[in-house]
């Protein structure tokens, strides 16, 4: 059906003329504004690391000069390659440049096509950045953007996140007000945004929780602590 | 499927169910099992505050986005087409699936995936594609198991195959594709997973629900645990979404509200394992993501509640709360209903969407205890809705159907012997304010306790 006789439909139905503008309520005060605003950073990591065990994410509390053996080690107990890791200049930045040259480890690439989400597909581990990360349900969010498949953190077998702390908020409220600031009042929202909270789980079967459904069937958050 | 499963009238629907020990069984772990997660991560969560503060936030982030239903729609649409989608408004389920049709067929698309979507289920997408010579694939792991047993309906909103157990899983599995191992829930979700990458990777189509529009942005949210929403999503070339007219927020700050409702009363988590907001327009040179994104927003019966005292069940965001607190579901079971949608909802919604006949004696289908409306995290009066249908029912039909026609010769004495209805199995009570309002109206006692069983058994000779 044509929009306007759809929407005149709607309008009919509320009993009312349509509508051309709408003022919406003031939310100040609510309770998703006021949740774990206040909470200090020390706060926020532990409430993380907390969150993320109960999501069955393993969350390894690191810093910038343990990072690269910390991933190195995580990877191994990931069944080591082939890794697939997102193209971020911040590898570098946190001394991981020696990880990307490794024998077994392919940076993001669009350029190659199908062949990049085959590669995706047969990796053991997926690796990239958090954009940021929600303390209060342990979940990394992630900005489309090319270099950073979206593939990049389903299909492989597992995946590892790599938050440096200043990026960890207290909950979504903050994510859609950086979501609002960053890219509404700009150039518009990133094709997709995701919200990962650990591994691919499902309880359909007898409600009994299983993961590895279909996205990463193990998931480790390296918590960046002074970064 | 269409809304309305087969299986036979109500109450020869009822009578199977309470024959089925098994199915009750699981119907009552399933219950308790995510009731539980919900009251852990709602009510009994400390640092959560006040959940009466949060349910009255998602009660009027709905409310203010019905009230206002034709502008958010259309900022919403206008948002998608600007960032380069389509948008089609169905008015009808039918003028729904034939949009979707001809996408697919434009497209020359034969092999299709689906993320878990109920409004797909209203309007019979999937057998009107299968009809056009399309491979139509769920890949939500309760919807594939369903899909498998010969497309068996769903029997609860939030976890549609949980009559099942793993043993007829299993043997279901091995019958249809040749499954051999064991019927841990372990072994058959690894083999789900092998068996489902490789329908994703030669997918054409994806389509998918939606749980929340935001309209300011022109954004698709899906919230899965599976992650299977996202693989649909991802590597398809094209999108379907699918969403009913009411399912959308006016902001991302809206979104943040309901998605924290929603994750936390649908299965216990403070968010869903993946949440994944989809905006059409993928960037310049990536390889991943939909070249193609099409919105179909549908109506199907939902403006009939618009203006009534019914509008407020278009609040609904689809948690099972409700579900899982209702006495009536509990000796029942999801398939008694004959709808896609149970329980107190189901009750609600069934016979506002779907033809009334099929659907007018579910109003009966409930104790009115109020627990459902008590569980909402949107605070849609359930149980004052269901009156509202039963006089609209007993009003439209001149008399009143069975089920009431028993009801108010068996409370009579019911109220007058109650011990005769305190037997072991669970209990009903009835609150007293709602049973008040309606004994009111309808002039029939109403008896404190009873068990349901007890009382279905009893008064059906009587509704004969
Ligand atoms: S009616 Fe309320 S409790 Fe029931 S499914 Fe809808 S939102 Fe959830």
């Amino acid at each position: 059906m044509e929009r306007e006789r759809f929407l005149a439909r709607v309008a009919a139905g509320l009993g009312r003329e349509r509508r051309r503008e709408a003022e919406r309520p003031d939310w100040r005060g609510q309770p998703h504004q006021r949740l774990y605003a206040d909470e200090s950073a020390e706060a926020l990591g532990d409430l993380f690391e907390e969150q993320c065990r109960f999501m069955k994410t393993e969350v390894k509390r690191t810093s910038r000069a343990e990072l690269a053996e910390v991933l190195e080690s995580t990877a191994a107990e990931y069944g080591g390659g082939p890794v697939v890791v997102s193209d971020d200049e911040r590898y570098e930045a946190y001394g991981l440049g020696g990880f990307l040259q490794r024998e077994g480890v392919s940076v993001w690439d669009d350029a190659k096509g199908r062949g990049m989400i085959e590669l995706a597909e047969r990796a053991k581990v997926g690796v990239s950045f958090a954009d940021l990360a929600l303390a209060e349900s342990g979940t990394v969010v992630v900005f489309s953007r090319p270099g950073n498949g979206r593939t990049l953190h389903m299909l492989p077998e597992n995946y590892i996140a790599i938050i440096p702390k200043g990026r960890l908020v207290p909950r979504f409220s903050q994510a859609s007000r950086y979501i609002q600031e960053n890219f509404i009042r700009k150039n518009g929202v990133p094709s997709c945004v995701k919200f990962i909270s650990g591994p691919s789980n499902s309880a359909d079967i007898e409600l009994k929780s299983v993961v590895g459904v279909h996205g990463p069937v193990r998931a480790a958050f390296l918590l960046v602590e002074d970064a | 499927m269409p809304m309305k499963i087969e299986g036979g009238p109500f109450k020869a629907r009822v009578e199977e169910a309470l024959h089925n020990d098994f199915m009750r069984g699981a119907v009552r772990r399933a219950q308790d099992g995510l009731r539980g997660r919900k009251l852990a991560a709602t009510n009994e969560d400390r640092d959560f505050e006040d959940w009466e503060a949060w349910r009255q936030a998602g009660e009027a982030v709905r409310r203010h986005t019905i009230e206002n239903l034709d502008y958010y729609l259309e900022q919403l649409s206008e948002n998608v087409e600007a960032r380069g989608g389509h948008v089609f408004f169905a008015a009808t389920a039918e003028e729904a699936t034939a949009y979707i049709r001809q996408v697919v067929k434009a497209k020359d698309a034969k092999r299709i995936i689906k993320s878990k979507s109920m409004v797909t289920e209203e309007i019979s997408l999937n057998a009107a594609l299968e009809a056009d010579g399309c491979e139509v694939v769920e890949t939500d792991l309760g919807e594939y198991i369903l899909q498998l047993d010969d497309h068996e309906p769903p029997s609860h909103l939030v976890a549609p195959a949980v009559h099942k157990n793993q043993a007829q899983i299993r043997e279901l599995y091995a019958k249809k594709i040749g499954y051999t191992a064991t019927e841990k829930p372990e072994e058959i979700t690894a083999h789900t997973r092998k068996v489902l990458r490789e329908t994703f990777l030669h997918a054409d189509i994806g389509i998918t629900g939606c749980n929340f529009a935001v309209a300011e942005t022109g954004t698709v949210t899906l919230l899965t645990n599976e992650g299977n929403a996202d693989l649909a999503t991802s590597l398809p070339k094209t999108q379907i979404s699918v969403m009913g007219m009411e399912r959308l927020v006016p902001t991302w700050e809206d979104l943040d509200i309901l998605v924290s409702l929603l994750s936390r009363s649908a299965v216990g988590q403070r968010l869903a394992t993946y949440v994944t907001a989809l905006t059409p327009g993928r960037e310049e040179g990536s390889v991943d993501g939909p070249e193609d994104f099409h919105l179909v927003i549908v109506d199907a019966g939902r403006s009939k509640a618009l203006g009534t005292e019914f509008q407020d069940v278009l609040h609904c965001i689809r948690c099972g709360a409700c579900i899982n607190v209702c006495p009536v579901y509990r000796h029942i079971g999801g398939h008694a209903y004959g709808s896609i949608y149970q329980g107190p909802i189901g009750a609600v919604l069934s016979p506002i969407l779907g033809d009334s006949d099929a659907f007018k004696t579910l109003p009966f289908a409930s104790s009115l205890c109020g627990a459902c409306t008590e569980a909402c995290p949107v605070g849609i009066p359930l149980h004052e809705q269901l009156v509202a249908h039963r006089r609209a029912i007993v009003e439209d039909h001149g008399e009143a159907p069975w089920f009431e026609k028993l009801a108010m010769r068996g409370f009579g004495a019911a109220a007058a012997k109650p011990e005769r209805f305190a037997r072991a199995g669970g209990t009903v009570r009835l609150a007293k304010p709602l049973a008040r309002a309606w004994t009111a109206e309808r002039e029939f006692p109403a008896p404190a306790r009873t068990t349901f069983r007890k009382w279905f058994e009893e008064r059906k000779g009587a509704g004969r």
